[in-house]
């Protein structure tokens, strides 16, 4: 009975060396990762220059419509009457008549500015992601059309699906200070 | 605009360039005339950092509660509505993401890429409920994991499975423990997020495959208990190796065991021991032998696994974008594929010298290599000592939990007795009657 | 029935069949919901090309008829008809997909909770066996576990080795370990044609301030934007200057909390990229207290063809490729260095190399390295007994090879860039350096500001002080700006506005000139004439030659300048502290 209790001790006295072994371990290793983070959160986000519009996005995208939306930056745009990211290819008119657009969800508006310029927006809650009219505005206009996440649909996935799928390696994790990658507005003359 | 419209066929001759590279300038921004101003691109904000405090202190709220449910309340009431409640906030209202299981992941990454660091949340979610586990047990299985959470509401009507198979069927966990550790270190893939079978539950949508995965888990659920947790859950692995050193444990009693045998078919985990048969014959020689030599087979089981994991390794690689794109482009020049892919169309696009590209590849799979070699090495390890825990000699005298099976879901408290009479003595008579069903 | 009734309390008897029919009811409902979210995924996914969401083929025929008559009203409404429908049923089933969901799970939820409570209802209480186990109970159970491991343990191997079946990777060999001479190899640096084609560092090839370019701009205006191509915001501050290869720009700016690095498109100035330096390995995680013009980024960054490299204030290093993707970074401890470490970097073949002087001269603590540029790992490294400084290194093209020279307090020190030996050293200097020296004629200028200008002969080994010094002019020498060199003569610009011309040959003066300005660049010669930038935005352009003659346009940008500019054929770009400018013409 003696010698059991004794071995009984042996194994607790063992047991809590290991267990503060553990707790210092755990102490240890969180400390010296949080030391090595300046960054609090990472968020997703597509690099626009990479990003090649191959419709990934809208299709990958863990929930039902997909957090990948199209976005304008306006002071990049040439407001152009023929806009190529709006019209099909071989436009039958240059007006707004579903046989002439190239987005199939009707997501882009187009509004008369002043002669010859249309503004061209998007309705971000028509907008499915495919990079349709990306593709093609950078092919051919100005590029100011461009895949953006949206932060505000995105549930930041520790491992964005669509990321994973990505053929350019476009996503990226960026800190959640800086969760845009817009693109520039810095052209003069 | 005239010329727009005049360059149009042109333009469309020009279909299919590559649109890869920088955006020009075509047609500069209009002066406009009418005052108009250039709109905002709006930048909704993600998730307040804040709020990921919040999720802490809910987090350390959970495992108190679930602490204290489990050991000192020993309530399978209180357990069940915090399961609840953590199946809607981190399950349904956090669409399962943060989640202890898949921070295994960011650590590894931390820990083998430099430029990679946690974050905060990340790391509390990840080394708290292993540093609960050694104080207390398995209480964040018990009540506040999600994908817990949802299999355990889906038991209804549990098939026992034999004892003798849960040590075989726990071996998948490891792997998957191992294989994810693998590729996050590389820098592959998260497989445990992109193959968690219940988040698309939380968030009410996903990829069909995991869709179908996740019904036919839940399915199973119905009959066998959780059993993600018992055989795949490669974070339910730490905690039952921490649970090993904990301090306090769940028992089925709280007093002195009856051996009644009432509990018997209480754990629907297989979580709780029976004592040894009286007259259980002392190990002869072939046992004593067989114990040493397993010991002393160990090196090799780890060798031979390591070995064989490495015949793999090349397979495993593949996980990796850098060695998916060389092979494909090297396929491409060697004429053994005809079409090009969207990647390499991409990477050729950029004119990058593949010669980079392929060195980088072949460094990929070299430390997928040694990878694969640790990986082999450790899951022989896990089986040599799977083999000599189930070789060795034990005296039970009393029904008892195994506390590093133990989920601490308490279903087993109504089982017992002893249990029934201390609430009869604490408690008001209906609660009792109501726990005891019909005993 | 019967028998059980009797036993269970009679309050669970009336709830028993309200419970069954809860569970019955929310059960069916259950399923029909998920029988229409099936109907509706497969009526949604249907006939759909991959990575296609909308997709009608009767749409695609429709407007493929109306090319072939572009008139025909009729066939027009049809489309919008047919596409306005085609939308409705997309928007709809989404709809109906996300509500259907919601009623689901409420369904399943009040299911499993009725179905929970029934089980527990219907809980038998586990009935004991009578006698006790049979002796050998155990060991079977533990016979049975230990045979199931070992199956799954071979199930296991199996499993993986079927892996192995997979055809071997197939990522052709490296030219390198390949014997087949046909195979070009890739070069692992820049010739020096390519470095001499582009700007990779402080003061361009070299760091001499010479460019090989024939064209360069001659005039343009901030105000009016004439003469300028485009400009691009700066983001941080830095007093680094801006570099350039190939199509791209690349800049670096920091503060007290962020440091960054930019790069910019040549041709369209789009910030291609731009990254956070953050999360370096060994970074003290304090900021150095430093002299605000100095800054946070004052060293200039460098590139080699593949990659770029920069370094700031606290001794964070890192290293970009030209996509922005980061290969690596470290910390080289927080220099000592009272106004802020400042030296730029440099590259030579694959090596990065950087003067990281600090303290005093006797304590050890001024280190040249040589970093191996693709992975960061230290090549050589030369301990020197300087103290810390502000100037740059420069790379001599000399007739007995390449050579690195350093200048810092008290010696002027010249290495073999490729070892990392000392080559010779000249104890020459006092404290408070800032000019950078230069090469010409087989001589480095080095420079005591507001003192001495001394030429040394390169031909030299060991301590050199008393027998390699050409000559030396005591002279108002600049305080910041490094000087300049065609060959024959050597240009001086204080920071008062004087540019002074020396003859290289014997250090006589030729012609001074004052300027109405300040000066903190350095000037720099392209296509025979000298580019002056003052702080205030204005560029002289004088040409290098024996007679002063001062170009007439005088070139102006609205704002300060204190980077010096970076020369490519056509073009210059300039950092001011708010935009990055590219000057030229298309």
């Amino acid at each position: 009975m003696v010698s059991s209790n004794q071995e009984f001790t042996r194994r607790r006295l063992l047991k809590d060396g290991f267990r503060n072994v553990c707790i210092l371990g755990i102490g240890g290793a969180s400390g010296i990762l949080m030391a090595r983070g300046q960054t609090d959160q990472y968020c997703w986000q597509i690099d626009p220059q990479k990003c090649i519009a191959c419709g990934n996005c809208a299709t990958f995208c863990v929930l039902e419509e997909s957090a990948v939306k199209c976005v304008q930056t306006y002071a990049m745009c040439g407001y152009c009457k023929l806009c190529t990211g709006f019209f099909d290819p071989a436009p039958n008119a240059l007006n707004t008549g579903a046989e002439n657009q190239l987005c199939p969800t009707g997501a882009i508006i187009r509004t008369f500015v002043e002669d010859p310029y249309y503004e061209y927006t998007i309705d971000e809650s028509l907008c499915i992601g495919c990079g349709k009219c990306v593709k093609w505005c950078k092919a051919f206009g100005n590029g100011s059309f461009y895949l953006q996440v949206r932060h505000d649909r995105c549930v930041n996935c520790n491992q964005c699906a669509i990321a994973a799928a990505c053929p350019s390696e476009a996503f990226q994790r960026v800190p959640a200070d800086q969760p845009y990658l817009l693109k520039g507005t810095n052209h003069s003359g | 605009m005239i010329h727009c419209t005049r360059a149009l066929p042109f333009l469309i001759l020009l279909v299919g360039v590559s649109c890869l590279g920088q955006d020009i300038q075509r047609f500069p921004p209009p002066d406009f005339e009418s005052g108009y101003e250039f709109p905002v691109t709006t930048t909704p904000a993600p998730r307040a950092g804040t709020l990921n405090y919040l999720d802490v202190a809910v987090l350390f709220m959970a495992l108190s509660l679930a602490s204290y449910l489990a050991l000192i309340k020993r309530s399978r009431q209180g357990i069940f509505a915090l399961t609840i409640f953590s199946l809607l906030y981190f399950g349904f209202y956090r669409e399962g993401c943060v989640c202890s299981i898949g921070a295994i992941q960011n650590v590894t990454l931390a820990l083998f890429d430099p430029s990679y660091s946690v974050p905060f949340t990340v790391a509390v979610f990840f080394f708290l409920p292993l540093l609960f586990a050694l104080f207390f047990g398995r209480v964040f299985c018990a009540g506040v994991c999600p994908l817990g959470a949802i299999q355990d509401m889906m038991l209804i009507r549990p098939v026992k499975i034999p004892h003798w198979l849960l040590p075989a069927l726990g071996l998948l966990a490891y792997l998957y423990l191992g294989v994810a550790i693998l590729f996050a270190a590389t820098g592959s893939a998260f497989i445990i997020c992109e193959y968690d079978p219940f988040v698309t539950f939380f968030r009410l949508a996903g990829n069909r495959n995991i869709v179908i995965l996740g019904i036919s888990l839940l399915v199973i659920s119905l009959f066998v208990g959780r059993p993600y947790c018992l055989f795949l859950c490669p974070y339910g692995v730490l905690l039952h190796h921490f649970t090993r050193l904990t301090q306090w444990q769940v028992t089925v009693s709280p007093n002195e065991c009856l051996q009644c045998q009432l509990c018997e078919e209480a754990c629907p985990f297989g979580a709780i021991d029976p004592p040894t048969p009286k007259g259980m014959p002392a190990p002869n020689k072939q046992d004593r032998f067989r114990l040493v030599f397993l010991i002393l087979l160990v090196p090799i089981f780890i060798a031979v696994g390591g070995w064989v994991a490495s015949l793999a390794a090349d397979s495993f690689s593949r996980m990796h974008f850098t060695v998916r794109l060389a092979e494909q482009i090297a396929w491409e020049d060697a004429s053994e594929v005809d079409k090009f892919t969207e990647a390499s169309q991409v990477f050729r696009d950029t004119g990058q010298p593949k010669e980079a590209l392929f060195q980088e590849a072949r460094h990929v799979r070299d430390r997928f290599v040694l990878g694969a070699w640790i990986l082999g090495g450790f899951l022989g390890l896990v089986i040599a000592g799977k083999l000599i825990g189930l070789s060795r000699y034990r005296i039970r005298s009393d029904y008892e939990i195994n506390a590093t099976d133990c989920l601490a879901c308490g279903r087993c408290f109504s089982y017992c007795p002893q249990e029934i009479k201390r609430r009869r003595k604490s408690k008001s008579a209906p609660t009792v009657r109501q726990e005891a069903g019909n005993g | 029935m019967d028998k059980k009734a009797k036993s269970i309390p009679s309050g669970k008897l009336i709830w028993h069949p309200t419970i069954e029919g809860i569970a019955a009811v929310s059960g069916i409902f259950s399923l029909i919901v998920a029988g229409l979210l099936m109907i509706n995924y497969v009526a949604d996914q249907s006939g759909l090309p991959e990575k296609e969401l909308i997709y009608s083929s009767q749409l695609a025929k429709q407007k493929a008829l109306l090319t072939q008559d572009p008139q025909n009203e009729q066939l027009k409404k049809e489309i919008r008809a047919l596409d306005y429908e085609l939308r409705q049923d997309f928007f709809w089933r989404k709809t109906f997909s996300e509500k259907g969901k919601l009623l689901l799970l409420a369904g399943i939820a009040v299911f499993l909770l009725a179905m929970k409570k029934l089980a527990d209802l219907q809980r038998k209480p586990h009935k004991p066996q009578t006698g006790s186990r049979e002796p050998n109970f155990d060991a079977t159970k533990r016979r049975q576990a230990r045979q199931a491991v070992s199956w799954m343990g071979l199930i296991l191997t199996v499993g993986i080795l079927s892996l192995a079946l997979a055809p071997k990777l197939d990522i052709p060999a490296l030219p390198s370990d390949d014997s087949d001479a046909s195979v070009v190899s890739v070069p692992e640096y820049p010739t020096d044609e390519e470095i001499q084609q582009n700007w990779p560092r402080f003061r361009g090839p070299g760091g001499l301030g010479i460019s090989i370019h024939e064209r360069a701009p001659t005039s343009w205006n901030g105000e009016t934007g004439e003469g300028i191509l485009w400009k691009a915001e700066v983001h941080l501050p830095g007093a680094n200057s801006p570099i350039a290869w190939g199509d791209r720009v690349f800049i670096s700016g920091a503060d007290k909390k962020n440091k960054e690095v930019y790069c910019y498109s040549l041709e369209s100035g789009d910030l291609l990229w731009r990254n956070r330096v953050e999360n370096v390995p060994g970074n003290p995680g304090e900021v150095p207290s430093i002299m605000e013009d100095t800054g946070y980024a004052a060293p200039t960054m460098v590139c080699d063809g593949a990659r770029v490299y920069a370094i700031f204030a606290d001794g964070d290093l890192i290293c970009f490729d030209f996509s922005g993707k980061r290969i690596w970074a470290k910390n080289l401890g927080a220099p000592d260095n009272v106004y802020g470490y400042a030296s730029s970097l440099s590259s030579y073949r694959n090596l990065l190399l950087i003067q990281y002087d600090g303290g005093t001269e006797d304590d050890d603590q001024s280190v040249l390295y040589a970093l191996e540029g693709k992975t960061g790992q230290v090549v050589w490294q030369a301990k020197r007994p300087v103290a810390n400084t502000w100037t740059s290194p420069i790379l001599a093209d000399t007739a007995n090879g390449k050579q690195f020279i350093t200048c810092s307090e008290p010696w002027v020190i010249a290495y073999e860039p490729e070892t990392g030996a000392e080559l010779w050293r000249a104890n020459l200097m006092g404290t408070d350096l800032a000019p950078s020296p230069i090469f010409a004629r087989e001589m480095a200028f080095v420079i005591q500001p507001n003192e001495t200008l001394f030429a040394i002969r390169c031909d030299g080994r060991g301590d050199v002080t008393e027998t390699h010094v050409a000559w030396k002019k005591d002279c108002p020498t600049p305080d910041i700006s490094s000087p300049v060199s065609n060959g024959e003569f050597i240009f001086l610009l204080d920071g008062a506005g004087v540019l002074t011309c020396y003859e290289t040959q014997n250090g006589e003066m030729v012609w001074d000139h004052r300027f109405d300005d300040f000066f903190l660049t350095s000037p720099s010669i392209a296509a025979g004439w000298i580019y002056l930038v003052s702080d205030n935005g204005k560029t002289y352009r004088v040409k290098a030659a024996r007679e002063f003659e001062q170009a007439d346009s005088i070139s102006t940008l609205d704002e300060t300048i204190m980077a010096s500019p970076a020369f490519l054929d056509g073009r210059i770009i300039i950092r001011g502290d708010k935009n990055l400018y590219c000057i030229g013409s298309n």
